[in-house]
C-alpha cells in the first residue's frame, strides 16, 4: 500500500474542534506509510442542517467535494466525520442512479469522467484496506489493562451507510483489540450522543450524553473510544453536568499512543477531562 | 393496499409526504417502536407513531406546527427498526421542509436559527466557521446571553486549545458553492 496516495477530506469540524482528531489521522497514517492527499479546495458538506431545510444543498455540496477528487486523480476518499462520510455517499449515489441529478449537476457544476472516487470512513478502510496484521505490526506500547468502551453513534445508521452491523457495529472494537485494550462491550454503542442539538437544545444532549456517560461509568470504562466529533464533544462536554470524569479519546488518538506517536503530538490536552492522568497511572505515557 | 372511505380527503396529506420522499405513512401498523426506541422521545410533543397515525389521519397542521420534527436528531433508530421498513428520519425530514414549504413557523426557533446560521456561514466561506456561526447564532437567539457563564468557559476553553479560530478558512472557488445555493431544490423526488 506504500506509495499508493489517498484522498483525504478532513471535513470543518478538523479545522475547529476537532482538530487532534484531524492531527493523530494524519499522524497515524504517516506512520503506516499510506499517503494522504488532501482534497484541493474542499468545502464544507452541508452536514445535518443541509438535509434538514433542503434534500439537495448537502448532496450538491458533498457532490463538488467528490468532482474536486477527480480532478486531482483521487480514485478513493477518507474521511473521520460520519456526518461528512454520509453525505458524500449520498452525493455518490445520487449522481450514480439518477439521471436527472447526474445530468443536471453535470452542466451545473461539470461533469465527473467515470465512477466517483470510492468513499470510506475512517473505520471501514482500518477493516477492509489496513487490517490487523499491518496495525499489530506498528503496535509498539500495547495499551494492556486499558478498559475502554467504543462508542460509535449514528454512524452506521446513517442512510446510505453500509457498513458493519446497524444494531451491533464491531469495527472500533475489532481495531481497539489490535492495540491491546481491554474492550468492554456496553449495550450503549449506538445510542444517539444529542448529535447537533447540542447548541440549540442543550438540555437535552445534556441528558442523552449524561445517560451515556453514566452507563460508561457502571460498565467500569476508564475511557470511551469515538470516531465522530460531534460525539467527542457532546460526551467530553457534558461531564460536569452527567459528574462523570471518563476521557472521551479519538480512536486514531489511541492507536497513535499504541504505535509510538510522541506524547505531545497525541491531543491529550485538547478534551475537558485530560486523559493525562489515567495514562500515567496505567504507565502508558 | 385496502383503504375503506373518502380516500381523496383522508389521504392526501399522507399522499403528499409520499410524493416528495417515497415513503407510503399508510403502512405503518401502529407497533410502537420507533416510539419505545427513540432516544429524544422524553423530550417530543408528538411521538414518532403517532406522527405516523397523525400523517394517515392527515392532519397536517399538528403535525407540521410540533417541535418533533425539529428536534428529531435523524439517529436513525426508528428507520433501522421499523418493521415496515419505513424510512420515518426520512419523514420527519421531510416534514421540516414542508413546514418552512408551507410559510409556517418552526415550532423549535432555536433550531431552526441554528441550521440557518450553519448554512450561510457555508454559503458565506464554503466551509464552516465555526465562531463565526455561533456568533451568528446567538445574535439570532440571544441563547448565549441568557447562558452567560457557560457560553464564557466553553469558550474560552476552546480558545486556550487553539480550537477556537478568529478568521475563517475560505474555499477560493466560491462559484459552484454560490450555485449550490441558488439551484438547490428543497426536495429531491
Amino acid at each position: 500500500m506504500r506509495g499508493e496516495k489517498l484522498g483525504y477530506y478532513p471535513g470543518c469540524s478538523a479545522e475547529g474542534t476537532s482538530k487532534e482528531f484531524d492531527s493523530t489521522l494524519r499522524e497515524v497514517f504517516f506512520r503506516l506509510g499510506i499517503l494522504l492527499e488532501e482534497i484541493p479546495d474542499w468545502n464544507c458538506c452541508g452536514a445535518s442542517p443541509g438535509h434538514a431545510l433542503s434534500e439537495e444543498v448537502g448532496a450538491a455540496l458533498s457532490y463538488l467535494n467528490l468532482l474536486k477528487a477527480k480532478r486531482a486523480g483521487l480514485e478513493e476518499i477518507l474521511t473521520p466525520c460520519p456526518s461528512c462520510y454520509a453525505n458524500l455517499l449520498k452525493a455518490s449515489h445520487f449522481y450514480t442512479t439518477d439521471p436527472d441529478v447526474s445530468k443536471r449537476w453535470g452542466e451545473t457544476y461539470g461533469p465527473i469522467e467515470g465512477d466517483p472516487p470510492r468513499v470510506y470512513h475512517l473505520l471501514d478502510y482500518l477493516i477492509e484496506r489496513v487490517g490487523k496484521d499491518k496495525v499489530g505490526g506498528y503496535v509498539k506500547k500495547p495499551l494492556e489493562g486499558l478498559k475502554v468502551v467504543p462508542y460509535y453513534g449514528c454512524l452506521n445508521r446513517f442512510p446510505y451507510v453500509e457498513m458493519d452491523d446497524k444494531e451491533n457495529p464491531v469495527f472500533m472494537d475489532e481495531v481497539l483489540s489490535w492495540l491491546g485494550a481491554e474492550v468492554i462491550s456496553w449495550s450503549y454503542k449506538n445510542n444517539c450522543c444529542g448529535a447537533g442539538l447540542s447548541v440549540p437544545r442543550t438540555d437535552i444532549t445534556r441528558e442523552l450524553a449524561s445517560r451515556l456517560l453514566n452507563a460508561a461509568r457502571a460498565y467500569g470504562a476508564d475511557l470511551i473510544s469515538v470516531v465522530c466529533p460531534l460525539c467527542q464533544f457532546n460526551l467530553d462536554s457534558q461531564q460536569r453536568y452527567a459528574g462523570t470524569k471518563i476521557p472521551v479519546l479519538y480512536l486514531t488518538q489511541l492507536m497513535g499512543l499504541a504505535i509510538g506517536v510522541r506524547t505531545e503530538n497525541l491531543g491529550l490536552s485538547m478534551p475537558f477531562v485530560e486523559p493525562t492522568g489515567l495514562l500515567q497511572e496505567r504507565g502508558l505515557i | 393496499m385496502l383503504r375503506i372511505g373518502p380516500q381523496t380527503e383522508i389521504t392526501s396529506f399522507a399522499r403528499k409526504v409520499e410524493e416528495l420522499c417515497g415513503e407510503d405513512a399508510f403502512k405503518c401498523i401502529q407497533c410502537g417502536k420507533c416510539s419505545a426506541g427513540c432516544p429524544i422521545a422524553p423530550f417530543m410533543d408528538l411521538l414518532p407513531h403517532q406522527v405516523m397515525k397523525l400523517i394517515q389521519l392527515s392532519s397536517e397542521e399538528k403535525v407540521l406546527s410540533s417541535s418533533t420534527i425539529w428536534i428529531c436528531a435523524s439517529c436513525e433508530t426508528c428507520t433501522t427498526r421499523c418493521p415496515e421498513s419505513i424510512d420515518i428520519a426520512k419523514v420527519m425530514d421531510t416534514l421540516r421542509k414542508l413546514c418552512l414549504e408551507r410559510g409556517m413557523k418552526p415550532k423549535e426557533k432555536e433550531v431552526y436559527a441554528f441550521c440557518t446560521a450553519f448554512l450561510n456561514s457555508v454559503k458565506k466561506h464554503g466551509r464552516l466557521f465555526e465562531a463565526g456561526f455561533m456568533m451568528e447564532f446567538n445574535a439570532a437567539t440571544g441563547k448565549a446571553l441568557k447562558e452567560m457563564g457557560e457560553s464564557i468557559s466553553l469558550g474560552f476553553h476552546l480558545w486556550r486549545r487553539g480550537k477556537l479560530g478568529f478568521l475563517p478558512s475560505y474555499v477560493s472557488e466560491k462559484g459552484p458553492i454560490r450555485k449550490v445555493f441558488e439551484t438547490a431544490k428543497r426536495f429531491m423526488k
